[in-house]
């Protein structure tokens, strides 16, 4: 008798686990950035995931059935937009998950703020132009002035998800608000000798890094958005690069190293290769990010 | 009388069908043109094949152009058009629309004409693989140029599995035409795919399948064909954007071949299989090899084999490719013939997500 009250008790107790555990809100997210951003907005309550990887071009990710099949089981998918992860739709469609709340963190919706996007082009957008967003510049989540507008979103779509703990999310994107203001500011003042230096980048992923600490980028390994560079677009920049001082070029690792240890050759411009996302999907992954970037910038403007 | 009756029916239908033409109907908010892509290609070639035309000259030709026209219908109902052909005109390749929203238990409904879902590699249109040509033993087995494409309904559903492991299981019932192409009537035919793919890690994915399809191909005799396969691909991601693909399929048919004058209807048992390796170089380059076998139709104790090199640049990025590749075909008891393709393959519109 006593026995089968233990074994009943060991039972109910992990019936109880397993029912806390499973409870947590699932959250998938385009990218490693709107997922460690989640799972800070979200805390114990949530269980976040990235599609993307931070060392991959987020522009071209492979739709597996396997991504659908986790897409299949979560409440909340956390788009990045302005057509940079139109590979999303694949997965979320092909997931067949008829409950999932999809949110764009770069557009105004529930009491969300959106984007204040860089680059829109004007006017017909059209493959003469490169691979251009015609929405505008899609890597907003690099401008850490934009945590909170994405923590706004998280939180919106974790408190429809879950009213139940509405406030705690609330609650945890106020800290978070906190937390990148202060933090801001250290990567500000490690980054303040940089201000108004010139810069050059591999792609346009870095408008918005570069607006938010004042660096002014003078050009583009790549002659047009997602086109691989030509010698006489090359010999151009070198020439950019010695007139206008450049000192740093910035380079997501996805791309070959030939090209930019050419300029670094021709012109002496120190090269910097960042992952444009997180490594982690962790609470403080999204910040850790900006402390390696501002650290590894910081010693160049001597 | 009945003149007058049906004169009336058309004219209303004229002029409605006029006056919708000319009245402009009120702006509906979100309601926009699908999605138009449009593929082309030219393509050069050199083979010393004794049975071409053009043997030991070189070509220069307009190859299959590709029209794709899709949008959602509403909000769970995807539709698509796909016509394909040249100068000689178009043929309506695909045309389906899919319920992807919306229904329980995982699941999704598809109906229309479209490349059937037999195997990996006949529902990817030519375009999309990285070598010029289908595998010939893919063509001997599943129909020829075309492949199995024909009217179909398909229910398919998303097992429930743990982790990363994806299990899709398909049924369709198909048309049957395939089978019996060339013969009075039609009789309906059937589909099964069971689809499994799991995640290789942070750097590769893994996706193995089976399938079966049944069909009558003798109408007045009522047998029955049966085709069954077996497909692996494998991918690894690799540093910056290069990728290894490893490729193979082997599919085992059962049909009866009927010899008017001998007046017989005798079975045959046909296998073959093909497996390739594709190296992608970053965005800009790939390169390959091919090996395949299959047993000739109507002659299954001759073997043919092919082995092919192929090789990829996009020209800027994935809009432009040029294509180059040798094939050594050696059909059994036959003199082997090489062939060179070149293939320029151009296309716009809207950049789709890349399937696995």
């Amino acid at each position: 008798m006593k026995n089968s009250r233990t074994v009943s008790l060991a039972l109910t107790a992990c019936l109880a686990l397993a029912a806390s555990a499973s409870a947590k809100i699932k959250v998938a997210a385009s990218l490693p950035d709107l997922a460690s951003i989640a799972a800070y907005v979200g805390g114990d309550e949530v269980e976040v995931f990235s599609i993307a990887k931070a060392n991959a071009n987020p522009h071209f990710v492979e739709v597996l059935p396997s991504y659908m099949i986790k897409v299949s089981r979560v409440a909340v998918y956390l788009k990045s937009g302005l057509a940079l992860d139109q590979w999303a739709d694949a997965i979320i469609e092909g997931s067949r998950n008829s409950n999932i709340l999809v949110e764009d963190c770069s557009i105004e919706a529930g009491g969300a703020p959106g984007i204040s996007v860089l680059d829109k082009p004007a006017g017909k957008v059209d493959a003469s132009m490169g691979d251009v967003h015609p929405q505008g510049n899609p890597h907003y989540w690099l401008d850490p002035a934009n945590g909170p507008v994405i923590a706004a979103h998280a939180r919106a779509a974790l408190s429809k998800a879950d009213p139940a703990h509405a406030t705690l999310y609330a609650a945890n994107e106020k800290r978070f608000d906190e937390e990148i203001a202060k933090r801001n500011q250290d990567w500000h003042a490690k980054l303040a000798p940089l201000k108004g230096t010139a810069v050059v980048t591999y792609h346009s992923s870095w408008a918005y890094f570069a607006k938010a600490f004042e660096l002014r980028i003078v050009g583009y390994v790549e002659p047009f958005p997602g086109i691989p560079p030509t010698a006489k677009h090359l010999q151009e920049l070198v020439d950019k690069i010695k007139a206008e001082k450049a000192k740093v070029l910035i380079q997501e690792p996805y791309y070959g190293d030939s090209d930019p240890k050419f300029l670094e050759r021709q012109t002496g411009i120190k090269v910097f290769r960042f992952t444009p996302s997180c490594e982690g999907i962790g609470a403080g992954d999204y910040f850790k990010h900006f402390d390696i970037m501002t650290a590894g910038l910081a010693g160049a403007g001597g | 009388m009945r003149f007058h009756a049906f004169f009336p029916m058309q004219f209303y239908a004229f002029m409605t069908a006029l006056m919708t033409a000319l009245v402009p109907l009120p702006v509906k908010a979100g309601v926009a043109n699908p999605d138009i892509s449009a593929i082309g290609q030219v393509l050069g070639g050199y083979t010393d094949d004794v049975a071409s035309a053009d043997a030991e000259e070189p070509t220069l030709k307009l190859g299959e152009a590709e029209f794709v026209f899709d949008a959602y219908l509403n909000p769970f109902i995807k539709g698509a058009f796909i016509l394909s052909g040249g100068e000689d005109g178009f043929a309506l390749e695909e045309g389906y629309a899919s319920v992807v929203k919306g229904l329980p238990w995982g699941l999704a409904l598809k109906a229309g004409k479209y490349r059937l879902g037999f195997g990996k590699i006949n529902s990817i249109h030519p375009h999309a693989l990285p070598f010029i040509e289908p595998p010939r033993s893919a063509r001997s087995l599943l129909f020829g140029e075309e492949g199995f494409n024909e009217t179909a309904a398909q229910v398919s559903c998303l097992l429930p599995t743990p982790g990363d492991w994806a299990s899709t299981l398909s049924g369709d019932v198909i048309e049957g035409k395939a089978f019996h192409e060339g013969q009075e009537g039609t009789r309906l035919g059937g589909l099964g795919r069971w689809a499994n793919d799991f995640l290789l890690g942070e750097r590769g994915a893994l996706e193995t399948g089976v399938s079966g399809a049944t069909g009558v191909d003798n109408l007045d005799r009522g047998s029955r064909a049966w085709l069954v396969g077996a497909d692996l691909k494998a991918k690894f991601y690799l540093e910056g954007s290069s990728q290894l693909t490893l490729q193979a399929e082997g599919i085992f048919a059962y049909t009866h071949i009927p010899d008017t004058t001998a007046g017989t209807h005798a079975a045959e048992d046909r296998q073959g299989f093909y497996g390739f390796c594709d190296y992608r170089y970053h965005t800009q380059w790939n390169g390959g090899l091919l090996y395949e076998q299959w047993q000739r139709e109507g002659a299954t104790n001759m073997t043919d084999r092919a082995f092919r090199v192929f090789a990829g640049y996009a020209v800027l990025e994935e809009s432009t490719l040029l294509r180059l590749a040798y094939e050594h075909f050696l059909p059994e008891g036959g003199d082997p013939v090489n062939t060179v393709s070149l293939q320029l393959l151009f296309s716009m519109g809207p950049h789709k997500a890349h399937q696995f």
